[in-house]
């Protein structure tokens, strides 16, 4: 009976589909095709010309140098767009030019195209030794090089080329994070450059067994994904998992980190990240030594942290800057705020409109002497207030910084307090919402407050049709759904459920850091105990042992 | 590691929320009237008696599991009693919590239109609780077993913190020395009281599932015993706030009780919604996993057709047949069938599924383990 778990939660009726694939994303193990066929290369240099003409010669900044080195003739292809050219000039033209012809009785022995072939490694040993270079025999890696910007050489009669490191690098300085600010803590978030990200987290993190592995995703882009983990804490499971469903992205590009993030997260369609994007290298070097894997992205400047759950998402980087005493009161401030965001226009709606003698009564009074006046009924009241923050909100973003603040503040002053004169709308709707809109910014990263805006509208809704009722089962589906999420094989509402009090020091409360001494057990860690309880007292030994 | 491969694993913590989440829903609201009318002033003695009988019952029911630890009762009714009778008696244990859903559903929403929702037809709320229970369920067992654990402490802590501002109100003197009218009364309102203690009976279909096996009495009997106190304390704050004679007089005596308490003076008017609105995932957790199991046990019976389409199927079934009683009183008597088929389930079933087992056993048609 518990064999056949899987086959029951298929939608399956009377067995039809019983040969159906299931998932097809998650399924497909083979790793991505390139769009490039698999031809390896030929010993004939004119026939290697021709293919390569033949595959890239449209691009105009395609091009190539003829060379003559030891006697026998070489040829550089690159882009002019991609290559640095004072290093394709320093490393590799100078070094060619001056050994043109051959000195020794050895080079003698090289100039012969008949004879062994050894001209490539020569070349890559002495000549062009001062630029990273790698040996290629296939068409499919020596293009894709290319379009990564190296410089592909090719020496008549061998049937292999050489993939020399010239590429062009355009990157920003390291400046401080955006979204992420924290007041004590470093002032440095990732940049668009791959390498210089994992130098980052190489410095936060200088542990030998900090494990970096690359895989290449996306048919046409072959997007470089490096996967970060330590080797004896995370759970080996987790690190399978993730490679398994990299490799099995078949897409033809990836378009920034939230792209990969939907590929490869449980749940596509839920409104809750499973994975959670940082822009800060001392985030993510605290997330691998607790057991979660790091994925980094070329061409993004974000981290993605998986597997999260809901509570470690409510955590902020200045937990842990600042006193246990201050990070506590601030993580309930934290989830008092979410409660606002999410519920108080559905809950104001549901209790004036359908049940206002919970309302205590003196206040029901001077509420309802304010609203005489107005004539539209609640809902639409809040509803039309509510668009209005989210219109003046959009304006904050999309208007070039200095006038979109300015716009959006004096908007908000100038239309609530015009709003209520008119009689638009009562004065205690605009706290609502205004309530709301400011409980919303205190989301620790930012797609869990576009969340937050979301669920607000739909328990809005759901209190608009079923008053009370609605509301209490519009909370019922969110938490529903909540819980049936799962992150990477963790649930998602991990430690609440599956309960772990231990995993509680570091959840709504932080716990002072000698108390933290075990990992969070939701990751199934290889190694549970992260520190030794400090001893205190000169002779008096900690009593904690490993669970290793 | 796709969601739907997720082991179906029940731990501890969960057993206990899942046993609690069950037994403690509508009976929150409808025990008290029902004890106090007979047992009068010894209600709290029946309700603990009540208790020790589900702990009994709870024994054999994980004695008979015990004996096929890998099967769920959908499998070994058909290996006790061949396949007919099996078929039968499956079929019986899939309607019984059928209508343990339909009752509890049609209740819930009496009680919603009463306090809550006046104008709102009572169709439309059964439908959108039952659409709101069909999504919970959706994802399998795991996930209603987790809505379960995280739900409920919440809630319990603030009903608890709720009926701990009704007892400054309290007058003690409506207690007095137990068993004054003798035992009988107590032993009368027995079975009706047991009825609350019904939802236990999962572990026919879950047992296979629960992590530790050999402990699995210890944590159920501290869900069956968490609610019994629970309803100690519900009927006691009843008994000693409004007195025997106030309470059967009410159709809900503990929404009655609520409306005794002012949790600050002039600030909340009706604290009985209050309630209701504490109780409501209470209610919800019952008709959850009633409806789960409904769909299962149809599942496990003709696994033909799948989980996901057999609590499509019952949906409508669900809805047409709770709006079928015309009032409270007919519903009642629904109510008592369906508590009847449970207290068959919790002592008959397992002691016939034994005596069964015991037969087999000598003619050496099972083997013994």
């Amino acid at each position: 009976m518990v064999r056949r778990k899987i086959s029951i939660m298929k939608m399956n009726l009377f067995g039809w589909k019983k040969g159906r694939k299931p998932k097809q994303w998650l399924s497909r193990e083979k790793a991505a095709l390139s769009s490039i066929a698999l031809q390896s290369l030929h010993t004939s240099l004119e026939k290697n010309i021709q293919d390569i003409t033949k595959q890239l010669g449209d691009n105009t900044d395609f091009s190539s140098r003829h060379l003559i080195c030891i006697g026998r003739r070489v040829t550089l292809f690159f882009f002019q767009s991609l290559i640095d050219s004072n290093r394709l000039n320093e490393c590799i033209v100078l070094p060619l030019q001056e050994r043109r012809e051959y000195r020794s009785k050895q080079e003698e022995l090289l100039s012969r195209e008949n004879g062994k072939h050894e001209l490539l490694q020569e070349i890559q040993w002495r000549i062009a030794s001062m630029a990273d270079t790698q040996r290629v025999e296939e068409w499919q890696t020596a293009i894709q090089q290319l379009c990564n910007g190296k410089a592909l050489l090719l020496v008549d009669g061998e049937a292999a080329g050489l993939l020399v490191g010239i590429e062009k690098t355009e990157k920003r300085s390291i400046e401080a994070p955006e979204t992420e600010q924290s007041v004590i803590g470093p002032k440095e978030s990732f940049v668009e450059d791959f390498h210089t990200n994992i130098t980052l987290i190489r410095q936060h993190l200088r542990d030998p067994l900090l494990t970096f592995e690359v895989v290449f995703i996306a048919k046409r882009d072959r997007t470089q994904v490096g996967i970060f983990y330590i080797k004896d804490v995370t759970n080996p499971s987790i690190v399978k998992e993730v490679k398994r469903r990299l490799s099995a992205i078949d897409t033809d590009a990836i378009k920034g980190q939230v792209h990969l993030q939907e590929l490869i997260q449980d749940n596509s369609f839920s409104l809750f990240p499973q994975i959670r994007p940082t822009e800060r290298p001392d985030v993510t070097c605290s997330y691998l030594l607790e057991g979660n894997v790091a994925i980094i992205l070329s061409n993004s400047a974000h981290a993605l942290i998986l597997p999260i759950t809901f509570f470690q998402l409510l955590n902020t980087v200045d937990d842990y800057y600042s006193s246990w005493q201050y990070a506590t009161l601030i993580r309930i401030v934290r989830i008092v705020s979410l409660v606002f965001s999410i519920m108080l226009p559905g809950l104001y709606l549901s209790l004036v409109a359908f049940n206002p003698e919970l309302i205590p009564t003196r206040l029901v009074i001077s509420m309802d002497a304010a609203r005489t006046k107005v004539a539209m009924p609640v809902f639409l009241e809040i509803f039309v207030m509510e668009i209005m923050i989210e219109v003046l909100r959009e304006v904050g973003v999309k208007l070039p910084r200095p006038i979109g603040q300015s716009v959006s503040v004096i908007g908000g002053l100038v239309i609530g307090e015009a709003a209520v004169n008119a009689n638009l709308v009562s004065p205690i709707t605009v706290v609502i919402v205004a309530l709301t809109a400011i409980s919303s910014f205190t989301a620790p990263i930012y797609l869990l407050g576009i969340t937050y805006r979301i669920l607000r509208f739909f328990l809005f809704l759901c209190s608009t049709i079923l008053g009370l009722y609605g509301f209490i089962l519009g909370l019922f589906l969110i938490h529903a759904h909540v819980a049936r999420l799962v992150s990477f094989g963790v649930p998602y509402l991990a430690p609440l459920s599956p309960m772990r009090l231990a995993d509680w020091k570091d959840t709504l409360v932080r716990f002072p850091f000698k108390k933290l001494t075990k990992r969070p057990a939701f990751l199934k860690p290889l190694q549970q105990t992260r520190s030794k309880p400090l001893p205190m007292e000169s002779g008096k030994q900690s009593g904690d042992e490993d669970n290793q | 590691m796709n969601r739907n491969e997720e082991s179906l694993m029940i731990s501890p913590t969960q057993l206990v929320f899942l046993v609690f989440g069950i037994i403690v829903g509508t009976g929150f609201i409808t025990l008290p009237r029902g004890v106090i009318e007979k047992a009068r002033e010894d209600a709290w003695l029946t309700v603990i008696l009540a208790l020790g009988i589900a702990l009994v019952s709870l024994w054999l029911i994980l004695r008979v599991a015990s004996i096929f630890p890998k099967d769920t009762a959908i499998t070994y009714n058909v290996k006790l009693f061949g396949r007919t009778f099996g078929l039968l008696l499956n079929l019986f244990l899939a309607g019984y919590f059928l209508f343990f859903t339909i009752t509890g559903v049609r209740t819930m929403a009496e009680v919603v239109k009463t306090e809550m929702l006046p104008f709102t037809p009572l169709g439309i709320i059964i439908g959108s609780m039952l659409l709101v229970l069909l999504y919970c369920s959706w994802d399998g067992l795991m996930p209603v077993v987790r809505i379960n654990e995280s739900g409920i402490p919440t809630s319990i802590f603030m009903i608890i913190f709720f009926f701990s501002l009704a007892y400054p109100a309290a007058d003690w003197h409506e207690l007095r020395i137990p068993f004054l009218e003798g035992v009988t009364p107590v032993i009368q309102s027995l079975p009706s009281t047991s009825y609350s203690f019904l939802g236990y009976e999962i572990l026919f279909l879950y047992y296979p599932f629960i992590f530790q096996k050999k402990k699995a009495y210890f944590h159920t009997a501290i869900g069956i015993g968490t609610a019994g106190i629970f309803y100690t304390f519900v009927v006691l704050g009843t008994l000693v706030t409004l007195g025997p004679n106030m309470a059967i007089a009410q159709t809900y005596p503990v929404i009655t009780m609520a409306k005794i308490i002012e949790i600050v003076p002039r600030f909340v008017e009706r604290a009985e919604l209050l309630l209701i609105i504490l109780w409501l995932p209470l209610a919800y957790t019952t008709h959850l996993i009633t409806f789960f199991s409904t769909a299962f046990a149809f599942n496990n019976t003709f696994p033909r057709i799948s989980l996901r389409w057999w609590m499509m199927l019952s949906l409508p079934f669900i809805f047409i047949l709770s709006m079928l009683p015309d009032n409270l009183m007919q519903m009642e008597r629904w109510t008592k069938v369906t508590g009847a088929c449970g207290l068959f389930l919790l002592i008959g079933y397992p002691v016939l599924l034994l005596t069964c087992v015991f037969v087999r056993r000598k003619l050496g048609l099972l083997p013994k383990n």
